[in-house]
């Protein structure tokens, strides 16, 4: 369900964006990212897997509708007994969620031409597919799930002519799905284009 | 202050950047050889009184587990005597008494094991950069499925409470009290094998400190 609703918004903004006549872009970003709340407690740890994509159609010089999607990886390494009471576990432990976010977006930017830093903020909506796995020893323990997902996001669009793109802080923010709790995870996005 | 990038190269950039962090794959530092996977499973049985047990027997035989369709492969005969005498050992050493050769004592646990060598499947993905990030349409293969194979083998025995079970009366039931086993036994060397059987007994035992007779516990 969550899919389709977001093929429905992804197609809706596709179709909209020739309209605007406006300025088309496109960014390609590396994620660094510091996993929050349920997440740093599963997988904790600054992980610097993670890329993400982003599109955007300028309706006016001052508002973009858009889409991004990524991927990034929290992974962590432990080995040691696992004692439940009952059932005791000496073993290595390997935690690793994969998170691809699907977002369509609309960005608000600041009033300044293309020599000068542009400041931009807006809210990326749509889905995360999820997956959890926990492999001990030999057994894995794997959890994959659609999660309804809000992400707002500042950033500045660097001048034309600088090395890097644009810069953005991004929070990600998927809601629970299935037995997985709500996973939160702050991106700094350091990418190319978009300009 | 901004550095100037020749409009060329920061064409390739963002693909540059792109293709280096999906190197980094799926499931980054996953198990690579069959060390990586030893594991030590135990298993408490509620409702067992573990506080009131003195002796045990055990029988100088390694069964051959059954691995549900039959095809169970027993390890190497050559570790069986390690494996029971390592065990002796360690239920000597949590402070039982070792009844198997006295005739007329009846044990409060009797100590079973068995061993199999299973050998394990796994998956995993990887991107093969082939060189060249100039050469037009650059880029990596997709992204390829390996597969690797370990012979791991399991060593598994129970306890069992011979408590309340009259001697020479058929068809009684007979509740196990501990459960353990050792995952990834088998090495590349037959002292490594033999060590990794006696380090997963023991720790079977360390991480089973209710396993202990009732003398070891004053």
């Amino acid at each position: 369900m969550n899919r389709k609703i977001v093929l429905a918004l992804l197609l809706a903004l596709v179709a909209a964006a020739p309209a605007a006549h406006g300025q088309n872009a496109f960014g390609v970003c590396w994620t660094p990212a510091l996993p929050l709340g349920d997440t740093d407690s599963f997988a904790p740890g600054l992980t610097g897997r993670g890329i993400g994509f982003d599109w955007r159609a300028f309706r006016s010089r001052e508002f973009a509708l858009g889409a991004s999607f990524g991927w990034s990886v929290f992974h962590e390494t432990t080995s040691g007994t696992f004692d439940n009471g009952t059932v005791a576990v000496t073993a290595n432990r390997w935690n690793t969620i994969n998170a691809a976010p699907i977002y369509v977006s609309a960005f608000r930017y600041g009033q300044a031409s293309r020599r000068e830093p542009r400041w931009f903020a807006g809210l990326n909506a749509g889905t995360v597919w999820l997956e959890r796995r926990t492999l001990v020893g030999l057994l894995e323990f794997k959890d994959t799930n659609w999660h309804l997902a809000v992400a707002p996001e500042v950033g500045v669009q660097l001048p034309w002519d600088a090395f890097l793109g644009y810069a953005a802080l991004r929070w990600n923010v998927a809601f629970s799905a299935g037995d997985v709790d709500t996973q939160q995870w702050l991106e700094l996005r350091l990418g190319f284009g978009l300009d | 202050m901004s550095i100037p990038v020749p409009p060329r190269l920061r064409r390739l950039l963002p693909a540059l950047a792109g293709a280096a962090l999906l190197v980094a794959g799926c499931y980054p530092d996953s198990p690579e050889n069959a060390e990586d996977l030893n594991m030590v499973v135990t298993a408490k049985v509620p409702g067992t009184d573990y506080a009131d047990l003195h002796t045990f027997a055990m029988e100088d035989t390694v069964i051959v587990l059954d691995t549900g369709d039959g095809s169970g492969t027993p390890i190497d005969p050559s570790f069986n005597p390690v494996i029971l005498q390592e065990l002796r050992a360690a239920m000597v050493a949590a402070g039982f008494t070792d009844v198997t050769d006295q005739a007329g004592v009846e044990p409060d646990v009797q100590l079973v094991c068995g061993a199999v060598e299973s050998e394990v499947w796994y998956y995993y993905y990887y991107w093969d950069y082939y060189g060249g990030w100039w050469y037009p349409g650059w880029g990596y293969y997709p992204p390829a499925v390996g597969v690797g194979s370990f012979d791991v083998g399991t060593l598994m025995w129970q306890l069992m409470d011979l408590r309340g079970v009259t001697p020479g009366v058929p068809d009684q039931d007979v509740r196990a009290a501990w459960i353990a086993g050792i995952n990834g036994v088998l090495q590349d060397a037959d002292s490594h094998t033999e060590d990794a059987i006696r380090t997963g007994i023991r720790q079977a035992f360390t991480q089973s400190p209710y396993i202990r007779a009732a003398a070891a516990r004053q």
